[in-house]
């Protein structure tokens, strides 16, 4: 950012006028009223054993006491963990790289850029059927690894337990790398392409400039990126319903698909709700001291 | 890539050779480019195709060679049939009814928003922006029950007007936060020069901010757009009514309950994705955007 | 501390309190649950149901012949199967809740009667009395013997196999479990796949097996009182159940609990698999050129001993207590317990459904003759896991029973297991 000496100084606006107050307060309490209450009222649920037709019974903490001591609930978060881990990292890094590498308004970037974007817009029922095929014992996949000698590299993809949540994942990953490359595009399109140039002039390699000058400028964009992963991983939810329900035996089990299971499969509304505040407080502690920290420093700046 | 021109045009104070190698490299790397573009879009639209050719196959090719076979069979009975059976046009009318004022509404709320919390010094803006945000982090299951009671209370049940409300209030605390991160780089001396100018909070508001953001609101205009459209536990949660209900619930009431003319799904499955597919394409040309910040100079 | 972090803290603090102070305000009770007396109001009988796609024919045509009758509008709202099923204890405890709502028979429709949600219909059954057998009587009433329910109709269960598949093979259809692993054997020996299902994403199928070798074994009082809660599934009994199984595992296709629904049903349509143990419902969904060549067989009998039972699973009608329109739906009722709805809903689900009413006019062909005939000599009629147990209990069995054909050797586990997970749903629900 340039700065610019000019006889008024640094000095912003110091209080802003009563109608940006309005402008901000008025979406804030649109979320909270059709956000924030029913929250509260989610969290509440937590407290209590409810199967959604019958009164509720009041059971304190005991939710959370049986949460910790539930195996499933154990390997759902080492599933989520997983999850985060692999679908988060490889969406950023593969979204980034596809970004990058269609970012410019070339001739037929558009259809490339569109044929990443088009799983997202593809009802699930339907590409979790064709993602399933491919992943079938004599489907796909394995045709292509016998064909190549590669047999011994076939497995029961989706009934195995130690391969079935990978499997999904390249499933997750299919659709969320065309979403990630929207937003960094977006971010690399706002980014001053002089700096760029002035790197170059200046004889850094294709490496360096990407590391030292790109990446710092992308710093906000990475946030939110960041940000929008942590959420997607914690919210996936679809893909794995729509493919192997959680199975088999629970090795495809996300919070998300257990507490969606304990909701509207077990009827256990408040065990479900309690879930839900885990994944939130998961959330919230990856995300927020992330961003509050993030957040100083560009107050510095 | 804009930077790609301008080797081009410095190179011509160089000796001829090294303007024909740079050429030279320059159509390798084009050729790499294509090619590489071209091999992840195969990859990419591979399971698309396969979903086209189902959605051409008739019921009992895909009953007895199962969904990864090749085609036997043509029709596009299934077109028809799912128009007719699934009730798609209805579907798509409540879709676009729900979808596109969402979008609108969110979009501009956030970005008010957005606005107020990055340009000025309100007090406790970093708390607002995540508290907002923390409103998305709320799994959405846990939501649905109490907010399909609260349209009860306010006799809102089974309106898609309550599910615009619904879906607008769950996404403007995300696209706050984006476009919060959007509009934080735009220089000070824009905004200051147009107050020096005269020009009232609204005005640089809809004037100087909002084009400056255009690739953001293009960018998150698709996706939004894309989100909603494609959203189902909310529909089905807040309506009642089989004629309210949006593509993606009329998509779902294909399948059968222990039997799906998966051919049929596939077919009704492809019209649905047509509205999110034009919007994107619309939308993507307006990335570009960010040559605006080079009139700070 | 930072004033960032005083600040938070303060956040968290409060949003604590108020939660605190909001638990008590959660909704959770629906409205008033009286019946209404009196007259109707307005507007036409709302009825939700879950059937879609091509089994809503003979539906639309029993909703257009009442309409026409002149004593009151019915309305239809298809829902899609799934989400009706997840949204049904909401549409019922909704503040104006639909009038009708297709369902079925079992403990999911006790567990709403349970809680005061369904209509009194013992009207409807006083004036059809004689039209349904004595067993359906029973499976309609809630646990005080309150009429709640009004069935249509019922399918049958067999293990389904294409009669020329079973020539070239040289097999007949095994009545005892002895001929049935001996046909299984001869099967396996020519290279071809005994059984699969499609496990990887319908698990549920897995259930089919375990309530049939329980029925044949321990009887349907045992099975039901088992799905019932009251007796464990760490018991001799079931580790029998198991112990039968485990012979049947090494017929199954070894990729079972990686194949789809779809991929299983391709396989048995095109040899590639002999038997598979399906619902009537599975007919459909072979390809029409080969339907003339399906047969099935009962289940075979293991102990000679053990009275027969089938799973015999009943869909039917359920109305809401909070209906406003109670003569409407009772009329509405009433027609759909007719004989002629009757046949026009069985009439419509392609020869897999067989009408509740022994008054409807029949049309059945050679697998619907053989089904009518299989349940009605039954003793017992169950009407299959997650009717039976509530759905609730779906999720422990099919983990179990995955567990167990992955890893056989875990049983004692298993076991423990399964009781553990069955014992606290029914606690926290």
């Amino acid at each position: 950012m340039t700065t610019i000496t000019s006889v008024r100084g640094r000095r912003r606006i110091s209080i802003p006028p009563p109608i940006v107050f309005a402008l901000v307060l008025i979406p804030f309490l649109i979320e909270a009223v059709g956000v924030f209450w029913p929250a509260f009222q989610g969290i509440s649920l937590s407290f209590l054993h409810w199967n959604g037709i019958g009164p509720a019974t009041p059971v304190g903490a005991q939710n959370y006491v049986d949460l910790f001591s539930d195996p499933i609930f154990l390997t759902a978060l080492k599933n989520t963990a997983i999850w985060i881990v692999l679908f988060g990292g490889i969406s950023f890094v593969a979204g980034l790289g596809v970004a990058m590498l269609f970012q410019s308004e070339r001739r037929g970037v558009g259809i490339y850029r569109t044929a990443l974007f088009l799983p997202i817009v593809f009802s699930l029922v339907v590409t979790a059927l064709i993602w399933g095929a491919f992943f079938q014992p004599n489907g796909v996949l394995n045709n292509i690894l016998d064909a190549v000698g590669l047999h011994s590299w076939t497995h029961v993809w989706l009934g195995d337990s130690s391969t079935a949540l990978y499997a999904v994942i390249v499933a997750a990953l299919w659709r969320e790398i065309g979403y990630v490359m929207v937003l960094f595009i977006a971010g690399l399109k706002a980014l001053d392409p002089a700096v760029q140039e002035a790197a170059k002039v200046d004889g850094a390699t294709a490496w360096q400039r990407f590391w030292n000058v790109t990446m710092p400028q992308l710093r906000s964009v990475n946030l939110v990126v960041l940000s929008v992963l942590i959420i997607d991983s914690l919210r996936s939810f679809d893909i794995v319903w729509a493919m192997t329900r959680g199975g088999p035996y629970h090795s495809t089990e996300l919070l998300s698909t257990y507490m969606f299971s304990t909701a509207f499969g077990s009827h256990a509304l408040g065990y479900a709700s309690a879930i839900a505040v885990v994944i939130f407080v998961l959330a919230i502690a990856v995300i927020v001291s992330y961003l509050v920290r993030a957040l100083s420093e560009e107050k510095e700046s | 890539m804009t930077t790609t021109t301008a080797p081009a045009r410095t190179a011509t104070s160089h000796a001829p050779t090294t303007l024909r190698r740079r050429s030279g490299r320059r159509t390798a790397a084009t050729v790499g480019f294509h090619t590489t573009g071209i091999l992840i879009s195969l990859a990419w639209f591979a399971p698309i195709l396969v979903v086209l050719i189902t959605s051409f196959r008739t019921f009992d090719d895909i009953s007895a060679n199962g969904i990864a076979s090749l085609p036997r069979t043509f029709t596009i009975d299934t077109y028809v049939q799912a128009w007719n059976q699934g009730g798609l046009f209805q579907a798509l009318v409540n879709s676009m009814i729900v979808t596109i004022p969402t979008v609108i509404l969110t979009l501009l709320l956030s970005a008010a928003a957005a606005f107020g919390l990055s340009r000025f010094r309100i007090p406790f803006r970093r708390t607002i922006l995540l508290l907002m945000l923390a409103g998305n982090l709320l799994p959405v299951q846990m939501l649905l029950i109490p907010v399909a009671r609260l349209t009860q209370q306010v006799n809102v049940y089974d309106t898609l007007g309550a599910l615009i409300a619904v879906q607008v209030a769950f996404g403007i605390g995300f696209y706050t936060f984006v476009l919060y991160g959007f509009m934080r780089t735009i220089p000070n001396e824009l905004q200051e020069a147009a107050t020096l100018d005269g020009a009232g909070t609204v005005r640089i508001f809809l004037q100087v901010i909002l084009p400056l953001t255009r690739p953001a609101l293009a960018a998150l205009g698709a996706l939004s757009f894309t989100w909603v459209f494609n959203d189902l536990l909310w529909s089905i949660t807040l309506l009642q009514t089989s004629e309210k209900l949006p593509i993606t619930a009329a998509v779902l009431s294909l399948q059968g309950q222990y039997v799906s003319s998966w051919s049929v799904i596939a077919a009704a499955t492809v019209v649905a994705a047509i509205p999110s597919t034009i919007v994107f394409l619309l939308f993507q040309r307006s990335f570009i955007g960010g040559l605006a910040l080079g009139s700070v100079k | 501390m930072t004033r960032k972090t005083t600040r938070w803290l303060t956040a968290l603090g409060s949003a604590a309190a108020a939660t605190a102070l909001l638990v008590g305000c959660v909704s959770t009770s629906g409205e008033a649950q009286q019946t209404k007396s009196g007259p109707d109001a307005s507007g036409p009988l709302i009825l939700q149901s879950r059937f879609t796609d091509a089994e809503k024919g003979g539906l639309d045509k029993l909703v257009k012949d009442f309409n026409a009758k002149g004593e009151g509008q019915v309305k239809v709202n298809t829902i899609p199967t799934t989400t009706f099923n997840q949204q049904l204890p909401s549409y019922l405890t909704a503040k104006n809740p639909p009038d009708v709502y297709t369902w079925y028979a079992g403990q999911a429709t006790r567990d709403f009667a349970d809680q005061n949600l369904l209509l009194d219909l013992s009207s409807v059954w006083k004036n059809h009395e004689n039209d349904f057998p004595e067993a359906l009587k029973s499976l309609s009433q809630d646990s005080s013997g309150k009429d709640v329910f009004v069935p249509t109709g019922y399918y049958w269960w067999g293990v389904y196999y294409f009669k020329s598949d079973f020539e070239k093979l040289g097999i007949t259809p095994p009545k005892t479990w002895d001929e049935f692993l001996a046909a299984s054997e001869k099967i396996k020996s020519q290279g071809v796949t005994p059984f699969t299902a499609g496990l990887s994403d319908n698990a549920w199928l897995a259930s089919a097996w375990f309530d049939y070798l329980d029925l044949r074994i321990n009887g349907a009082d045992f099975h039901l009182k088992l799905l019932a809660g009251k007796e464990k599934y760490d018991s001799p009994e079931v580790r029998k159940v198991f112990a039968a199984f485990k012979q049947v595992l090494p017929y199954f296709d070894p990729a079972v609990l990686g194949t789809t629904q779809n991929q299983a049903m391709s396989d048995f349509s095109q040899g590639k698999v002999s038997m598979y143990l399906l619902g009537a419902w599975a007919q459909p969904s072979v390809p029409a050129d080969k339907l003339g060549d399906l047969a099935f067989f009962q289940f075979p009998i293991i102990d000679p001993k053990v009275p027969v039972a089938e799973e015999g699973p009943t869909d039917g009608f359920i109305a809401s207590a909070k209906t406003d329109k109670p003569n409407l739906t009772k009329k509405f009722l009433d027609y759909v317990a007719s004989a002629q709805a009757q046949s026009d809903l069985a009439k419509s689900q392609q020869g897999t459904y067989l009408p509740a009413s022994s008054k409807a006019t029949l049309s059945l062909d050679a697998l619907s003759k053989q089904g009518k005939d299989m349940l009605e000599s039954a003793k017992q009629i169950t009407q299959f896991y997650n009717r039976d147990a509530g759905d609730a209990q779906q999720t422990p069995a099919d983990t179990a029973m995955t567990s167990f054909i992955a890893h056989p050797e875990n049983l004692d586990q298993i076991l423990k297991d399964w009781d553990a997970a069955s014992q606290k749903i029914r606690a926290t629900s």
